[in-house]
């Protein structure tokens, strides 16, 4: 049962002392004759019961707090309790994952290369990356046998290469790790191994949800299901079976500055624009997808185009390389959004009329050119290539959810949009003096960005809630120095606004194009946090 | 109706009498009840004060879990073997005398409307008897009503 005991420590002695006073008085009135207010009735009867009333009174509020999502934030809560109360809502805690992507093994000749499963790849940081299949590098399409067979293909810089997947060996967002990053065997050996490099960003990592994030969560659930106000909204998007993992939700609505959309078809603000975050960090997968040549130019580099669907990474952010195995990676890439409103089987789509309306939206398409140096292919000759997204997903199920006659508003329609992303970047300077121990800089990265990663809609932060945070990680005689942000925000019309600051972190304010702290958000990636520390030389006094 | 206590010397509330004595130097003297089978016993009066000087007596400094006040440096000078020799035990004495009495007026100041027989005036160490295996120290205690008590508190030392 979840009322047991676990052990008697750790109850305060002054609230003890009081109930054992309370009780001794109390049992004194009852005028039963015997001795209670010293003695051993008092000392082995009434003091017991002191400390067990005690300790089952602070249980009992824990319990309380853990059953009921309005005061569970007020103090100390049960895990297992917490996680019955979720499951009473149809929620369940979140467990830890790894982060998973993709690697590219280079080498230079043109044979087979086994990668068993289990093999260890490490980064620099010592960040560390198994394989859980084994793989094969094979020579010929013919000796393809199994999904875990891959054909070696001869790149742009005359090598082999092919990708096998892997997993990082911690849960959480520290195993998150950027494409292009080198890495290293560290059990095994490859003979005509050039070099090892992440191809697809590792993304996914998480901790095991903690108690007040499912209580954030659970608190989410307890308005109606209905698109009528801003926390139902919340609540509708959030249930189980639609986006459980929901971080923030802001809606856009009638009378607000940034409801451009509606404004703009003439239906004075009518609607709804709903942004919403459901993973710390964006997603990256990659999506073979066909180039083809548009112009070839003068100078002998080809120029190519790629068209994204509404489907491909529905909403996404950024488009991080094309590139074909053949070709290498594509340069100057531009991207051009567009969009696609066409009719959906069972769904009533909100009406879009501007382009840049339908951005971050499952609406949204795209064009992206990009160069090659090669002089192999003619305009209009067509190559495979994976074009590497970065998206936040859940956008395309949120909007089918509004768009669906069970949910949707009757008075206006609805758009989802992802939130507008600001990403950050943190330069920390720690000052410490000579003989203090440095400390870990992984915690404390990670630490940095969940706390931007998990403000919500915040629309600013200050520097020493940033510095705060930092200081639960140092040692005696070491101290945060200087703070650097640098901001990028993407925003809509395909500009991006940068700023640098020391002192506090804000979202660009832009209602006119939908930008402000309603709709944007701080995306931190710890590995776009620096630290370095400085040595303090000051005289002794003593 | 049972009769519930037949105690000789009739006083104030009882107390359960947990500790045993023996001959002259017998730590409390026995009040019988029959409340309870199994020959249980209770003690009032001076008896009871007795066995309440001798439990703080016994309970080492800081053994009573959330009442780190109670007890006295005695007990915790006999475990570690500071009580070996007649000096010693006296020193080790007055340093408890002192805790006891403090303990019993912060009862006074808790319960201020203590019957007289249940408040100790004072404790004196009349004679310490100390060889290789024991202890033996001869206490006597006055209640505030003026009466008085003398008793063997025993250590085993080996």
């Amino acid at each position: 049962m979840p009322i047991d005991l676990q052990n008697l420590d750790g109850l305060g002695e002054t609230a003890v002392q009081a109930r054992l006073l309370r009780l001794t008085e109390l049992v004194d009135g009852l005028g039963v004759g015997s001795s209670v207010k010293r003695g051993f009735i008092r000392d082995h009867v009434l003091r017991l019961h002191a400390i067990l009333g005690e300790a089952y009174s602070q249980r009992l509020d824990i319990v309380g707090r853990s059953l009921n999502p309005l005061i569970a934030s007020s103090g100390e809560v049960d895990t297992d309790i917490v996680g019955l109360t979720a499951a009473t809502y149809g929620l369940s805690r979140q467990d830890a994952s790894f982060a998973a992507g993709t690697i590219r093994i280079e080498v230079s000749d043109d044979q087979s290369v086994i990668i068993p499963s289990g093999t260890v790849l490490a980064a620099t940081d010592n960040r560390s990356y198994r394989t859980s299949q084994s793989f094969i590098g094979r020579t010929l399409a013919a000796e393809i046998q199994t999904n875990t067979d891959r054909q070696l293909v001869r790149n742009a810089d005359g090598n082999y290469e092919f990708l096998i997947e892997a997993t990082a060996t911690l849960a959480g967002l520290s195993g998150n790790l950027v494409a292009g990053t080198e890495l290293q065997l560290t059990s095994i050996n490859i003979r005509s191994l050039v070099r090892i490099t992440v191809a697809t960003e590792f993304t996914g990592g998480r901790l095991e949800e903690t108690d007040s994030q499912l209580i954030s969560r659970i608190r989410g659930q307890l308005p109606a299901k209905t698109l009528s106000t801003r926390a139902s909204i919340a609540a509708t998007l959030s249930q189980v079976s639609i986006l459980p993992g929901l971080l923030a939700v802001s809606s856009i609505g009638y009378g607000d500055e940034e409801m451009v959309r509606s404004r703009r078809r003439g239906a004075d603000g009518r609607g709804v624009d709903v942004y919403l975050r459901t993973q710390p960090l964006a997603e990256t997968t990659q999506f073979l997808l066909k180039a083809e040549v548009t112009e070839v130019r003068s100078d002998g580099h080809l120029v190519w185009s790629v068209a994204i669907g509404r489907d491909v990474a529905p909403g996404f952010y950024r488009v991080l390389s094309v590139r074909a195995a053949e070709l290498g990676d594509f340069t100057d890439l531009v991207v051009t959004r567009g969009r696609d409103t066409s009719p959906i089987e069972g769904e009533l789509s909100p009406l879009i009329t501007d382009n840049v309306d339908a951005v971050f939206s499952r609406y949204q398409t795209a064009t992206v050119t990009g160069v090659t140096a090669s002089r192999e292919y003619i305009v209009g000759n067509t190559v495979n290539v994976n074009v590497t997204l970065s998206y936040m997903p859940g956008v395309q199920t949120a909007q089918q959810t509004v768009n669906s006659r069970r949910y949707r508003f009757v008075g206006g329609d609805t758009l989802v949009r992802a939130a507008i992303p600001t990403y950050v970047s943190v330069g920390i300077d720690i000052h410490a003096k000579p003989s203090a121990a440095l400390p870990d800089p992984q915690p404390i990265k990670d630490a940095v960005a969940a706390m931007f990663n998990e403000s919500g809609f915040a629309g600013r932060l200050h520097g020493s809630r940033v510095a705060s945070t930092i200081h639960r990680f140092l040692p005696a005689g070491a101290d945060v120095g200087s703070l650097s942000f640098v901001l990028e925000t993407l925003l809509p019309n395909g500009e991006i606004k940068r700023v640098r600051t020391k002192d506090h972190i804000d979202v660009p304010n832009l209602p006119n194009i939908a930008v402000s702290s309603r709709t944007s958000i701080f995306l931190c990636d710890p590995a776009a946090i620096s630290i370095a520390a400085y040595a303090e030389t000051l005289p002794e006094l003593i | 109706m049972n009769s519930v206590f037949n105690f000789p010397d009739y006083g104030d509330d009882v107390d359960v009498k947990f500790m045993k004595g023996g001959g002259n130097t017998e730590l409390l003297l026995r009040v019988s009840q029959d409340l309870f089978s199994g020959g249980s016993e209770a003690v009032s009066g001076i008896q009871k004060l007795v066995q309440q000087v001798t439990l703080r007596l016994l309970t080492p400094q800081g053994g009573q879990a959330y009442e780190p006040d109670e007890g006295a440096q005695l007990m915790t000078d006999v475990l570690a073997g500071r009580t070996r020799t007649t000096e010693q035990a006296r020193r080790s004495f007055a340093q408890a005398r002192d805790d006891v009495l403090r303990q019993f007026a912060n009862d006074v100041a808790t319960y201020p409307d203590a019957p007289p027989s249940e408040v100790l005036a004072n404790l004196e160490l009349l004679r310490v008897s100390v060889d290789r295996d024991s202890l033996y120290l001869y206490v006597k205690i006055v209640s505030l009503a003026g009466v008085s008590s003398v008793f063997n508190v025993p250590f085993n030392l080996t």
